[in-house]
């Protein structure tokens, strides 16, 4: 079970970004996508998801076996993509609660019990919340209205939770995590890759990956993959990069 | 509390998404016209003389509609409207219909025909299970009326306006028309020599209504015009919620409504009237809507504008008394073809007096809203305080949205705000929505819904409920 990028060729409005990215993620892995700003990085995990703005011209995406380039974002995410946003929108007048058991029906469809149950969904999820350390007075509010860097963060990794994707691509979520969140996303992550699940990193922190014993690198570099490996690719990003954590 | 599980059941059933995507939900049909009485097109001063004699009318009110109609054939359309009005034309309505003979007494009694055509707009499931009082009007009069008993031994009236008239001519004769004159505008003139049904609703002193009064109001013939008369007084320290919800058969030719809704909200009394008007798109919709508030008194208007052709109506309030307060929250959808003008008017004569508008407005398809409100303040009052805000969704490049607020404001010693914003669809929303699993069509209904959030968190919940319905229904197709 994998999830494979094939020499993606990507243009975004009239210039290319990537170049013939090619990109596995097994069910299991961890894996940290290194590079500098402006490498592609972002770009990979929103054409992978299928963004209309981002045009694959030439390559292969597989999921499970199944080809993606031609299906719509939402398809994608039914079969267990998920992506998470550097900026996630604000919906104004759309409850958290709203959002949250709309995405869960989309996803286990409707004769899904919590589907079913607003009440038990709202039970589940109010479980959820305490461990991503949300408050429940939440549910209510606009979803990510008025919401604090951290706490949209942490609106991400709930979805997580809920939604419990194979594919999951995490596009600088730690950045606004303090030190107590950046420690429970490392635990819903390692849950998750128990489960099954295959998470790929997008991040300049690279502190975050001593905390995975096996994870691979890859490192993107002008709108291509240079390097593929483990953890001693770390070394070579760092020596490499002049930036800093930001 | 049974009422109210009922009606979240029916709430649970109505937002199954699947159910109403696969319903056939259409409300283009209409039924063979069958009527037992059907004035001639156009208007004269005999046709209103015999809607006055075929109602057995006091001869105050013959002359009241008689002066109205000599009022309405001189008085020009309005200067600020658009080109759309020049297509009513006057001479091709009928001006009077009556449905059936008889004004049904239950819901068994309502002849099959009309039931099933209620029953296919949903209505009766509501009724039946929630309301408390049901006057709906199909056609000019009104065939079914049921008012449960409590109301009615606390004083209540809510009944038809013409049986008000029959039943209480002191109480209708000091209200009727003394709000809104029939030289108040050309369409005010024209109700008042033609009206026919509406509601009259007198809630007596210290009473305070617990359940919304609502009423269906529809029109079902070619060429009908639907003139309906609403009066509602609520005495000192008295409250009442009273709720106007409209669908319409589509027809090629166009038809017209023009209502007059006239409104005395006494002493310390609080009125709250909700209108959710989705009248089919050839019908010219132009209503006049007043009220007054006394002393401490409250007013608030609940405009949704979903339907019609042509919409032009503003709720207004008239601050008389020291301490009131006028309120008005609506919305206007325009789709194809559509033209939705309205807003809010917002007069202070009184001190320590204050208004809010809340104005939603979405306008997709071609479509155009218009926000035309005012606030006025009449000179040397004290402690005035006025808040408006416009909000307008774009949804395409087709489709256009204009505000034109007027304050005319005499005076210093005011809190005043407006604030006004046009905003479209973010791709950015919809990305993320879709990447969430949510369809592209679906994602917009969302933000759509979220946007007129406000407004539809001041309805009851099978209301919200089915403005819900309505926005999803609304928005398919509307995508690529």
């Amino acid at each position: 079970m994998a999830l494979k990028a094939t020499n993606l060729t990507v243009k975004v409005e009239d210039k290319e970004i990537l170049k013939n990215t090619s990109l596995e993620l097994n069910s299991g892995d961890v894996k940290f996508l290194f590079g500098k700003n402006g490498a592609g990085k972002s770009t990979f995990a929103q054409a992978i998801m299928g963004n209309p703005q981002f045009h694959i011209l030439s390559g292969e995406l597989f999921v499970d076996d199944e080809e993606m380039i031609s299906t719509k974002p939402e398809d994608r995410a039914k079969k267990g993509l998920f992506v998470s946003f550097q900026n996630p929108p604000e919906l104004e007048g759309v409850s958290v609660i709203n959002f949250l058991h709309t995405i869960y029906v989309e996803r286990f469809g409707n004769e899904d019990e919590l589907s079913r149950s607003t009440f038990k969904f709202r039970k589940h999820l109010m479980k959820l919340m305490d461990i991503v350390g949300i408050s429940t007075e939440f549910l209510e509010r606009s979803f990510n209205v008025g919401f604090s860097g951290g706490e949209k963060k942490r609106m991400e990794i709930l979805q997580l939770l809920l939604l419990r994707p194979k594919y999951v691509i995490l596009d600088e979520i730690d950045s606004g995590l303090d030190i107590h969140a950046m420690s429970m996303l490392e635990n819903v992550v390692k849950e998750m890759i128990s489960g099954g699940s295959a998470v790929l990193f997008i991040s300049h922190n690279i502190d975050l990956i001593s905390h995975f014993e096996n994870a691979l690198v890859s490192i993107i570099d002008g709108g291509e993959i240079t390097q593929n490996g483990g953890l001693e690719l770390v070394q070579i990003f760092k020596d490499n990069s002049p930036e800093k954590d930001s | 509390m049974n009422q109210i599980k009922k009606v979240k059941s029916q709430a649970k059933k109505v937002l199954d998404p699947k159910q109403y995507l696969d319903n056939d939900y259409e409300y283009g049909f209409s039924k063979p016209e069958d009527y037992s009485f059907k004035s001639e097109k156009g208007l004269n001063r005999e046709t209103v003389e015999m809607i006055s004699k075929m109602k057995n009318e006091p001869e105050w009110m013959t002359k009241f509609r008689l002066l109205s109609y000599d009022t309405f054939t001189k008085m020009e359309l309005p200067a600020w409207a658009g080109k759309e009005l020049d297509e009513v034309d006057f001479d091709d309505i009928y001006y009077f219909i009556r449905a059936t003979d008889e004004q049904g007494r239950s819901w068994e009694e309502v002849p099959k025909d009309i039931k099933d055509t209620f029953e296919r707009l949903g209505i009766p499931e509501a009724e039946r299970d929630f309301l408390a009082g049901v006057s709906a009007q199909y056609e000019s009069e009104v065939v079914y009326h049921s008012l449960i008993s409590e109301l009615t031994n606390q004083g209540v009236i809510f009944t038809d306006m013409d049986t008000g008239l029959r039943e209480h001519p002191e109480l209708v004769q000091k209200y009727f028309g003394k709000l809104i004159p029939p030289v108040d505008n050309k369409f005010a003139a024209l109700n008042s020599s033609v009206w026919s049904g509406g509601s009259f609703v007198y809630i007596p002193e210290g009473v305070h209504v617990q359940i919304p009064l609502q009423a269906y109001f529809r029109i079902n013939a070619k060429n009908a015009g639907q003139f309906e008369r609403t009066l509602i007084i609520a005495e000192k320290g008295s409250s009442v919620h009273y709720i106007e919800g409209c669908t319409a058969p589509v027809y090629t030719t166009n038809s017209l409504h023009s209502a007059v809704v006239e409104i005395f909200v006494h002493e310390d009394a609080k009125v709250q009237y909700t209108t959710i008007q989705n009248w089919s798109k050839n019908v010219f919709n132009l209503v006049t809507k007043r009220a007054i508030t006394y002393k401490n008194a409250s007013m608030t208007w609940i405009d949704g504008n979903l339907g019609s052709k042509l919409t032009m109506k503003y709720p207004s309030v008239y601050l008389a008394g020291e301490g009131s307060k006028g309120t008005t929250i609506s919305i206007a959808m325009a789709g194809s073809d559509q033209v939705q003008d309205a807003g809010s008017r917002m007069i202070h004569l009184a001190d320590n007096t204050s208004s809010e508008i809340i104005s939603k407005s979405v306008s997709k398809s071609g479509g155009k809203t218009i926000y035309r409100g005012k606030i006025e303040v009449r000179p040397g009052l004290k402690n005035i305080k006025s808040s408006v805000k416009c909000d307008a969704l774009i949804l395409d490049d087709d489709s256009t949205s204009d505000t034109i607020p007027v304050s005319d404001i005499q005076n210093e010693d005011i809190e005043f705000t407006h604030e006004a914003s046009v905003s479209r669809i973010s791709q950015e929303q919809l990305n993320y929505l879709r990447s969430r699993g949510i369809k592209e069509e679906k994602a917009s209904s969302m933000i759509v819904n979220g946007f007129i959030e406000t407004f539809t968190k001041a309805l009851p919940v099978e209301y919200s409920v089915e403005l819900y319905r309505l926005i999803n229904l609304e928005m398919e197709g509307s995508i690529g």
